[in-house]
């Protein structure tokens, strides 16, 4: 499973953050969401669409070694070891890590797949084709 | 249970003592009036003093999201926006999709209350429990698109922001107010009320989590939700086209608005119809928040004057700034919108009332030197002279901008009777003629003249279009469950365009606010809003009741000359057959207004008290 962006295909509506921080946090707050949809309007009038890509920017800005790299290519942060100090935020060149305020832990892609299902226009694909939209 | 859904405060904003302060969202509010267009209604009640002018410091602008806005289910970015309307002296609200409203969640805030004026042109910024009071000089007197723009560049993508154009800071009586590049809150003039206001623009930035009462069982709620939209049929064949899709049905049935509805179907409709969107200017879809079916197409047109990017057009704009007045090319009708946008001038009232000035052109009521240029159907130099001058109160504008009932007052000749309007709100794209159940919609829409509290023409059109029969009973229904989404804080259109069943929300609903409300429930507090607009309109307009329920001489005269609906019209009769069968149904006296009993039902038992006051009999 392996996450790619179709920009073209995006309407802006955030289904996929909000999925995200639900899935993974089961928290109602698209801020949490790992991934980043970035309106370019009023000119030229597009979405950009940015997913992890998975450069381990986030596990070298990390001072606890509290980021590891998974089997499949995805990173993942310890919540017991992240002090919540957002290095990792800020390293990411993507923009797609977040803070999660109520559990003062960083928060990496981890490749769940969930967003895949529920971007109604396909915006959000994987790569491998494992996961499809619901 | 727990509480989830609401926030739990309502942020209230004095812009004449640059203050705000918050209270706690009412336990009697959240039980009566569910939230958005509810805590519309039951605060505007409260809180405008009988007789405020609509230009006032007195006057309240109310911006409310509703318990399910911003959660995990289809359609949940709307936010409802009311005041009390400049254009029908009477209770006004409008509906916007976006972004602004989650974020007003996030930021912690069931409702925004703003009161009083601004000493200099204001922008107010909120992030989460911060308010400032920014200078909004460099902005005022910009576009809504443009100002939107250097508001995001100065503040950060990050922040939701809606603004007015010019035509609210010059109190074009149906201004709008705009946000996310084409999104807006268009009828009644609440834009007009921001620039009376001083207000510029509000923007948000919010963080916080909105809580849910049973978050798991919710998110699996909202994930078969949105499966089930996938899977409709609907939703692979609507969203292409968006509502541009229904230009050819209503043409085919004869309701659609054409030169100023003289007549009803638009011999050029295939040239601005959804596919000529698709095929020859879209850019992308727009999509709220949330949404799985996005009904917005960005689009970029070339036209002999210049060529514009902007969000549209949508069905409505198609008709009042298309077939009514004369454009046949969806890249004129593109450009109309994106001015009209700019200017910040609601699209539905600025094409009929442009529409209403080609007319009065043709017919020799206005003249050359009185308007300052020919004017002719069809014509796009036309269109856009009328939409800058009414915006910018230019010559004839300044009197365009008063909307076509004062305009047809002043500039009378029989023009009265093409004004077309109910309680001075301009009507929106369906003809009714011959749909008795639109026709008593429009009618009795609580803000004027507009179809979204009750969309009721397919009915007109499946069960007979002459019978006025169970009409008025298929009104009162969708006047009911239409605005159960205004009060949720979400979009109604993939259950009318998609067919999603309305049992979904209701399920949802517990779920989500942890308030064990059946869809029953959700249908009496809408029925309580209804009546508590209806007051508040009584309250407020001296006399008010069933004189301001009919619809334009037009309809009631002059048959449709030609098309699906030739020779068709609503007699006078025929209206008032429709009206008594309407107010006896709800409960309401002959002379339209509510009756007491009803009101008690419904406990609203001190709106009867204010209203016998002002000497109404309430006697069904």
């Amino acid at each position: 499973m392996k996450l790619a962006a179709c920009s073209d295909r995006c309407s802006g509506c955030r289904v996929c953050l909000l999925t995200c921080a639900l899935t993974n946090f089961g928290l109602n707050n698209p801020r949490y969401g790992a991934l980043s949809i970035v309106p370019h309007f009023p000119s030229p009038g597009t979405y950009e669409v940015k997913v992890c890509i998975r450069c381990g920017a986030c596990k070298d800005a990390c001072p606890v070694r509290a980021i590891s790299e998974l089997p499949g290519g995805s990173y993942r942060v310890d919540q017991e070891a992240c002090t919540g100090c957002g290095a990792c935020v800020d390293a990411c060149p993507e923009n797609v890590v977040r803070f999660v305020a109520e559990k003062n832990v960083a928060f990496v892609c981890t490749s769940c797949g969930e967003c895949v299902k529920y971007c109604p226009r396909e915006a959000i694909v994987d790569e491998d084709g494992e996961v499809k939209r619901a | 249970m727990k509480r989830g859904g609401y926030m739990g405060k309502i942020l209230e904003i004095d812009l004449s003592m640059k203050t705000s302060r918050t209270t706690p969202t009412g336990e009697d509010l959240m039980r009566d009036f569910i939230g958005g267009r509810g805590f519309v209604a039951k605060l505007l009640w409260d809180l405008v003093p009988r007789g405020a002018a609509p230009f006032s410091e007195e006057n309240v602008v109310v911006i409310a999201p509703g318990p399910l806005t911003g959660v995990f289910l289809p359609g949940s970015g709307k936010v409802h926006m009311g005041t009390k309307s400049p254009a029908s002296g009477g209770y006004g609200d409008s509906n916007m999709g976006g972004h602004f409203s989650p974020e007003i969640k996030c930021a912690g805030y069931d409702a925004i209350l703003v009161r009083g004026k601004g000493k200099e042109p204001t922008l107010v910024v909120i992030e989460d429990d911060k308010v400032a009071f920014q200078d909004a000089g460099d902005v005022w007197g910009r576009g809504a698109i443009t100002a939107e723009s250097m508001l995001k560049k100065r503040l950060g993508e990050d922040f939701q922001i809606a603004t007015i154009g010019p035509a609210g800071e010059n109190l074009v009586k149906f201004a709008c107010v705009s946000h996310d590049f084409g999104r807006q809150a268009g009828r009644t003039g609440v834009g007009a009320v921001w620039g009376w206001k001083n207000l510029k623009a509000i923007a948000v930035r919010g963080t916080k989590t909105i809580p849910v009462a049973e978050p798991e069982k919710a998110f699996q709620k909202g994930k078969e939700m949105y499966a089930a939209c996938f899977h409709k049929p609907g939703f692979q064949t609507w969203t292409p086209y968006g509502t541009a899709e229904v230009v050819d049905w209503v043409n085919k049935v004869g309701a659609f608005p054409t030169r100023n509805f003289s007549e009803t179907y638009f011999e050029g409709y295939r040239g601005i119809n959804g596919q000529a969107l698709k095929d020859r200017i879209k850019v992308t879809d727009k999509g709220c928040f949330g949404c799985p079916t996005p009904c917005g197409k960005y689009s970029r047109a070339r036209t002999a004057l210049g060529e514009v990017l902007v969000e549209g057009p949508e069905y409505e704009t198609i008709a009042l700034l298309g077939g009514n007045v004369g454009l046949d090319k969806i890249e004129e009708v593109a450009y109309a919108n994106a001015v009209a946008d700019e200017l910040g001038l609601d699209t539905i009232s600025g094409g009929n009332v442009a529409a209403f000035a080609i007319e009065c052109f043709q017919k020799g009521l206005l003249t050359e030197k009185d308007v300052g240029r020919k004017l002719a159907w069809g014509d796009l130099g036309s269109v856009v002279f009328l939409l800058e001058k009414m915006a910018r109160r230019e010559g004839i504008g300044d009197l365009l901008a008063e909307g076509v009932r004062t305009a047809s007052r002043k500039i009378r000749g029989g023009s009265e009777k093409f004004a077309i309007q109910v309680k001075g709100v301009e009507w929106s794209g369906y003809e009714a003629r011959w749909a008795p159940a639109m026709m008593i919609s429009y009618m009795t829409c609580d803000v004027g003249a507009h179809h979204n509290r009750s969309w009721a023409i397919t009915y007109d059109v499946a069960k007979g279009r002459d019978t006025l029969e169970g009409k008025a009973d298929k009104a009162i229904e969708l006047q009911h469950i239409r605005p159960v989404f205004d009060a949720l804080g979400l979009c109604r259109l993939q259950w009318v365009e998609i067919g999603f069943e309305l049992e979904n929300y209701a399920e949802l609903f517990p779920m989500v606010t942890g308030m064990d409300y059946r869809w029953e429930d959700l249908i009496r507090a809408s029925e309580r809003t209804w009546n508590l607009t209806r007051a508040f309109s009584a309250r407020e307009i001296a006399g008010f009741g069933r004189s301001y329920d009919y619809p334009p001489e037009r309809f009631m005269e002059e048959p449709v000359p030609d098309g699906p609906a030739k020779g068709k019209l609503i007699r006078r009769a025929q209206a008032d057959a429709l009206l008594d069968d309407y107010y006896a149904k709800r409960g309401w006296t002959p002379g339209g207004l509510p009756g007491k009993a009803k009101l008690e039902e419904l406990g609203l038992g001190y709106v009867a008290g204010e209203l016998e006051k002002d000497g109404y009999s309430l006697k069904p």
